[in-house]
């Protein structure tokens, strides 16, 4: 028997190092009797014993060498049944329960394996281990593995053999056929979305879709196949393919799993995938970064990335290069998502635990997205384990979670509910100041789905979700807002090259606000905005060379603007009750990715948007020529029901270039328009309870947004990706606001807005490692973001008409951000964030005004806020690896803000009578030290 | 101090019908500061403001009782300069809707007022200022002289208020009015207090009596706008806590309701949220706000300030501190670094040792022929003269007429 050993096997080894049980590659060929150490004669007793001390004890008193992982064998304990037996007897006893399988070569090494039995047999002569980087040097396959015909929907295929697929009588016919089939996880049955189908040779690549589908045309004859996704063992197969197929792949989690985790836009995604400007990552990797106050929060990690920024600490809304805070479509489930924060923005209001990733388009959005100008944010849950019930729980200084999911029907119907609440009332309570300690803070969310697998070409899946916010100050006035979505999708093959989803959505979103003291001014104060959708996509692939996407979706939306009335018998407020708003949005898109050559890839798409909104309403027309204020009212129109008011459309297009200069290199370019007929109306710095969504109505046009971006990506060895990005961007009626405008109870909103022009650009640059013990990234950003109102009457004007620097224009933006696996239960994290400060604006001038001293601003965001830095750490420690345990459990220990740097949130000015003082204020000046503990079942 | 009398201010401010927010901002504020007990989440900063503007400031107004009326023109000064500039020489004309006008006079650098027995405002009329100086024209916009109703009752209630240092105790002032024509609708407030105090160290040649006098300098609006009846009830106007001498002795405040238009309370309001921020990023964006008045010249450059009309009414009541005698105020007193020592014997060195250490004489008293000499840290503590008037304010009516 001949061993032909590729890669090292280090450290003789108790551990075969992770990174090394991958880099092995054996090859096993003809053989001759490999059984001598086998045959050897145990003479002692080790029943009972660890198999470790077998272990120490044969390696101590012979040649044998042992090879294996410790997570397998951790446990086991040898079986004996007395007198003297073989060390294979022995081996074979102990292992039967594990399935362990294992060989003993001629030179004496004991090489485990689990689940993958190792062929040591005449017939199967060759076995690999897969492996990531090797694949190149892998020599062809010897002989060919028979294997019974088409696979179709059956689970296995060969450990690592070649496998044959189609009907070998077309062997010989020219042209293409295509692979095509489902990768599921194979411990519980969820489809593997963004799961990578390689061919390296060809440097052609295929993502699976939500449902785990993949689609590759290639052409007829032999190749070498990997399935890969992170964290996942790759399956690498050789694969003779006659005919166009299915194949169904079920990838394990990686035996040696050392919690790294990896972000998903996979190696061959960075260089050779078409968009610019899109950021992807797996839940596991934002669970492993330090989170503030101990909660792990996808909006805070995204804040990490290029391009994205907060204008404040612990505040709602995120900035996407340069675009305004509502200009984000956040989708969760497919639904948007109105209000993404909870407790005034300290959270995102998403339970990571039902999360599986999330998607951010920074730039060159696919057509099928519409209804936002600066980016989409799409956060997909997991689908309910398909083949055992869990339950998962956490407790963090703020929250505590529960996630309890599991099949109803086998491998057909399964479950998901998720819930989180905080106790924060339980803090308030503590703190020993009465206005303090009679508020009450509270907020929850639950998450459910529903995911069925009708069959191959059918899957549908409901979900739900709910989350809401309550805020009372002293026991009078009451905060309250809520979100709710339900999203029902149907799924549907038409055959392996036509793929179709239906969907119906439903979101919501309600605030309302109430004050109850038993007195004349008792009121309540609410407002909601309901989205109803339907919507279909259709993806055909055309041939290897087309993939057409084409759909329809239209919107409904139905607005109370402000419902502001009595509460109780004493209140003697007159109720304001603002006519409902609705508005019809809908939208077609046609899109091809069109692979012009092994370099040259191009993806176009249109979308055309339509709007109307329409009656009943009454619509106030003013003078021609005026400003809108309320004194020049010259007429006010009656619509009636179902009457259109006012429409407006747009095409909106969107483009895509690739050129790949060799696996290594590549450009991109994109471009896109898109239109925004939805707004938030805000004049505070940051997203307010108050602030409301308005519908674009005759005063109000929708927000235009352009953008061009161009990129340069390399990838370099060790896993390390890089990239470059420039954008320049502008967007066409931002909403900005005069100096006292009230938003809430205004009849004529339009009077207190003016319209502005903005411009962002920058550079993004990132250097990344999604793989191995250390993983990370560090990147760098220069973006300016501007806005300009110069309107046709220049008091209304800002700056006297001249750009000026948005609330979020912080020019200069470094993350560095780490996660090193020190051992298989120990986890380190850091991240390490400077920015430049906001812009703020300040009082220019002072002036005495009856008997106080009175601030005057003007020239807007003109100075800035001190630079921010800021630096978290986390350690993250499971509990034992024991594999049959009945719980798992992990402790999450993190220190937000270690330096305990003072960072300047805001800066302001208070007249106090004859003087005037600034002050400075920070939210988190001192460390803030958390432990969070998780729990599965 | 430093943070408790913003958080002081937030926490009195509470939520109300106006600003809708303000309940929520102040739990922003306090809650992280005080989860994570840090040392200071707002502190004083002054940050370095280079540039200023220098912009007419116009202060002044017309009312219903009888002038002069005094309008004061200046120039705005950046916020780090300490006094802003006189206007002087300008034309300043007050001029009633199809009526008289009257050219102001220049009493002092910046002060112009209308002459005694000049032009009188009258309910119902409107009114504007026009100002000419230095080549420019400025014009405000026709003001109506609204009539105000009367205070229907000014009171106070004992209160305990919120400041981070701990609970403060005093008094808080309310007022109810009411107009039952419901013409009114917007309003706003002014008062005036004065009080009586003394100092802890007696002196016999410094009076140890005073008073004091305070005119109010923040802005306290209402409006009853949202309400079917022009009706305010337990209106609060200030609060007046233990840790001044106001309550010591005798106190008084007068109370001025001013009954304002529509577009002056919007002003009002609009310069109360940017002078009164509370540092969160809830507030709205400082922007600039336009009052009445307008460069006609150079429509480009704003003008500051407001040409008020309005009608006045006054509503007085006092407040002695025997009226806690049941519930005393432990009063936080100013006083309470004060110091002395009384050294017998006439050329003792001792007086010479203070007097080297800074301290003062206060006080001499022969008596049994042994001079007694006390001194005392700060001549603040023996002479109220340095805080207050030794004469009672116009219209002061005494406790106790043989006493005070």
């Amino acid at each position: 028997m001949k061993w032909l050993v590729f890669s090292v096997i280090m450290n003789r080894c108790r551990v075969i190092n992770r990174s090394f049980i991958l880099s092995v590659l054996l090859i096993l060929s003809t053989g001759r009797g490999y059984t001598q150490a086998g045959d050897m004669i145990i003479d002692q007793s080790f029943h009972g014993e660890m198999f470790a001390d077998l272990v120490s004890h044969l390696e101590g008193k012979t040649d044998l060498r042992f090879f294996y992982d410790p997570s397998w064998i951790d446990t086991l304990r040898l079986v004996q049944a007395g007198g003297s037996f073989t060390l294979e007897d022995l081996l074979d006893a102990s292992f039967k329960e594990r399935d362990i399988k294992y060989i003993i070569t001629p030179q004496g090494d004991v090489i485990l394996s689990k689940g993958n039995p190792i062929h040591g047999s005449v017939a199967k002569d060759f076995f690999m281990i897969p492996d990531q980087g090797a694949m190149a040097s892998l020599p062809d396959p010897p002989e060919i593995l028979p294997l019974p015909g088409q696979n179709n929907g059956i689970q296995h295929h060969p450990d690592n053999g070649l496998v044959e697929l189609g009907d070998p009588a077309m062997k010989n016919k020219p042209g293409r056929v295509d692979l095509s089939g489902f990768i599921k996880e194979f411990e519980n049955g969820a489809p593997m979305v963004g799961a990578i189908v390689y061919v390296e040779e060809l440097g052609l690549g295929a993502a699976t879709d939500m449902n785990g589908y993949y689609l590759i045309s290639l052409p007829r004859g032999a190749h070498k196949i990997s399935f890969q996704s992170l964290g996942k063992e790759k399956i690498a197969l050789s694969m003779q393919i006659y005919s166009s197929s299915e194949y169904n792949v079920d990838l394990k989690d990686k035996l040696t799993e050392l919690k790294a985790v990896e972000i998903v836009a996979d190696k061959y995604q960075n260089v050779s995938g078409i968009q610019t400007g899109i950021e992807r990552m797996e839940i596991s990797r934002v669970k492993s970064l330090p989170g503030m106050m101990g909660e792990t929060d996808i909006v805070k990690v995204a804040l990490l990335l290029p391009g994205v920024q907060t204008v404040g600490e612990a505040s709602s809304g995120f900035h996407v290069r340069g675009g305004t805070s509502d200009q984000n479509l956040v989708l969760f489930n497919h639904a948007p998502v109105f209000n993404s924060s909870h407790l005034f923005g300290f959270f995102s209001s998403f339970n990571p635990d039902v999360i599986k990733n999330f998607e951010l388009f920074k730039s060159g959005m696919p057509a099928r997205y519409g209804g936002r100008v600066s980016s989409v944010l799409d956060i997909a849950t997991k689908q309910g384990n398909m083949k055992k019930t869990s339950v998962s729980a956490g407790i963090s200084p703020i929250t505590g979670r529960i996630l309890v999911e599991g099949p109803i029907i086998k491998d057909k119907l399964s479950y998901l509910i998720g819930g989180r609440a905080t106790y924060s009332d339980w803090i308030l309570n503590r703190i020993n100041i009465p206005a303090i300690r009679n508020s009450n803070a509270g907020f929850y969310d639950l998450t459910g789905k529903l995911s069925c697998k009708i069959n191959n070409k059918n899957f549908i899946d409901v979900s739900a979700y709910y989350s809401r916010d309550n805020f009372q100050l002293n026991s009078d006035t009451t905060y309250r807002y809520n979100n709710e979505s339900m999203t029902a999708s149907w799924k549907h093959y038409f055959s392996e090259k036509f793929i179709s989803e239906f969907r119906a959505v439903y979101s919501g979103y309600n605030y309302s606000i109430s004050s109850q003291q038993q007195n004349m001014s008792d009121f309540s104060l609410d407002y909601g905005i309901k989205h109803h959708e339907l919507k279909s996509e259709f993806s055909y692939f055309l041939n290897h060379r087309h993939i057409l996407r084409f759909g329809a979706n239209g919107i409904f939306y139905l607005m109370n603007p402000n419902e502001f009335r009595p509460v109780g018998e004493a209140s003697d407020i007159i109720p304001l009750v603002l006519e409902k708003e609705q508005a019809f949005e809908s939208g077609i898109y046609l899109s091809d990715e069109y692979d012009i050559g092994p370099r040259l890839k191009l993806y176009g798409g249109i979308r055309y948007s339509f709007y109307q909104f329409v009656g009943p309403k009454t619509v106030y027309r003013y003078g021609p020529g005026t400003p809108l204020d309320p004194s020049n009212i010259n007429d006010t129109i009656n619509y009636p029901s179902g009457k259109i008011i006012q429409s407006y459309h747009h095409p909106e297009f969107r483009l895509s270039v690739r050129y790949k200069f060799n696996p290594y290199n590549s450009i991109k370019f994109s471009y896109n328009s898109n239109a925004q007929y939805l707004h938030m109306l805000s004049n505070s710095a940051i997203i307010s309870p108050t602030d409301r969504w308005k519908l674009s109505d005759p005063h109000i046009s929708p927000q235009i947004g352009d953008q061009l971006s161009l990129g340069y990506y390399r990838d370099l060895p060790y896993n390390i990706e890089t990239s470059v990005e420039t954008y320049y961007k502008r967007i066409k009626n931002l909403l900005e606001y005069k100096g006292g405008a009230k938003l809430i109870n205004n009849e004529h909103i339009e009077t207190d807005i003016i319209n502005g022009m903005g411009k962002a650009y920058g550079i993004e640059l990132i250097v990344r490692k999604n793989r191995g013990r250390l993983t990370g990234w560090l990147s760098y950003t220069y973006s300016r973001s501007f806005i300009k109102v110069d309107t046709d009457f220049d008091f209304e004007d800002i700056n006297n008409g001249a750009y000026y620097p948005s609330h979020f224009d912080k020019p200069h933006d470094v993350s560095a951000v780490f996660n090193m696996v020190i051992s298989r239960r120990l986890n380190f994290s850091s991240n390490l964030v400077y920015n430049t400060g906001r812009p703020i604006t300040y009082p220019i001038a002072k002036f005495p005004f009856k008997n106080g001293i009175r601030l005057h601003y003007s020239e807007r965001n003109a100075y800035r806020i001190p630079d921010y830095f800021r630096w978290d750490l986390s350690l993250n420690l499971e509990g034992n690896l024991r594999s049959r345990k009945i719980a798992h459990s992990s402790w999450t220990f993190a220190l937000y803000n270690a330096t305990g740097r003072d960072n300047v949130y805001s800066i302001f000015f208070i007249s106090k009578g004859k003087e005037i003082q600034g002050y400075k204020m920070s939210i988190f000046a001192v460390p803030v030290f958390t432990v969070t503990y998780n729990i599965r079942f | 101090m430093k943070k408790s009398m913003a958080l002081r201010q937030a926490a009195m401010s509470g939520p109300s019908l106006r600003n809708i927010l303000s309940g929520y901002k102040v739990f922003l504020m306090i809650w992280p500061c005080l989860l994570w007990m840090t040392t200071a989440c707002i502190e004083e900063y002054t940050p370095e403001i280079s540039r200023s503007q220098q912009l007419l400031i116009v202060d002044g107004g017309i009312t219903s009782e009888p002038g002069p009326y005094t309008v004061r023109l200046s120039l705005s000064k950046g916020i780090q300069d300490v006094f802003t500039e006189p206007v002087s020489g300008a034309v300043v004309v007050i001029e009633e809707k199809n009526g008289s006008s009257e050219v102001l006079s220049e009493v002092d650098p910046g002060r112009y007022e209308t002459a005694t027995g000049g032009i009188t405002g009258k309910i119902g009329n409107e009114y504007r200022i026009s100002i000419t100086h230095n080549d420019e024209g400025y014009e405000s916009a026709w003001m109506l002289l609204k009539d105000c109703p009367p205070i229907d009752s000014l009171y106070w209630m004992r209160e305990r208020h919120q400041g981070v240092n701990g609970e403060i105790d005093g008094i808080q002032w309310y007022i109810d009015t009411h107009d039952p024509d419901n013409n009114t609708r917007y309003y706003r407030w002014e008062y005036i207090e004065d009080w009586a105090f003394s100092v802890p160290i007696s002196s016999s040649w410094n009076p140890t009596l005073c008073y004091a006098h305070n005119p109010s300098s923040g802005i306290i609006i209402g409006s009853t706008e949202k309400f079917t009846d022009d009706l305010l009830l337990k209106h609060p106007i200030t609060y007046v806590d233990h840790t001044t001498t106001r309550l010591t002795l005798r106190y008084r405040i007068i109370v001025i309701q001013h009954a304002i238009t529509e577009e002056e309370f919007r002003y009002w309001e609009a310069l109360e949220e940017l002078n009164e921020n509370l540092g969160t990023l809830f507030d709205p964006i400082p922007a600039e706000i336009y009052g009445n008045i307008r460069n006609v010249t150079n429509p480009d450059r704003s003008v500051l300030g407001y040409f008020t009309s309005s009608t006045v009414r006054t509503d007085t009541m006092y407040v002695d501190a025997e009226e806690f005698a049941n519930a005393p105020i432990y009063f936080d007193s100013p006083y309470g670094f004060c110091n002395f020592v009384v050294i017998a014997g006439d050329r003792n060195p001792a007086i010479s040792n203070y007097y080297r250490a800074g301290w003062l004489l206060a006080d001499t008293i022969r008596d049994a022929g042994i001079l007694y000499t006390t001194m005392a840290n700060s001549r603040y503590c023996f002479d109220c003269t340095t805080a207050g008037n030794a004469d009672p304010p116009a219209d002061w009516i005494p406790l106790n007429p043989g006493n005070q």
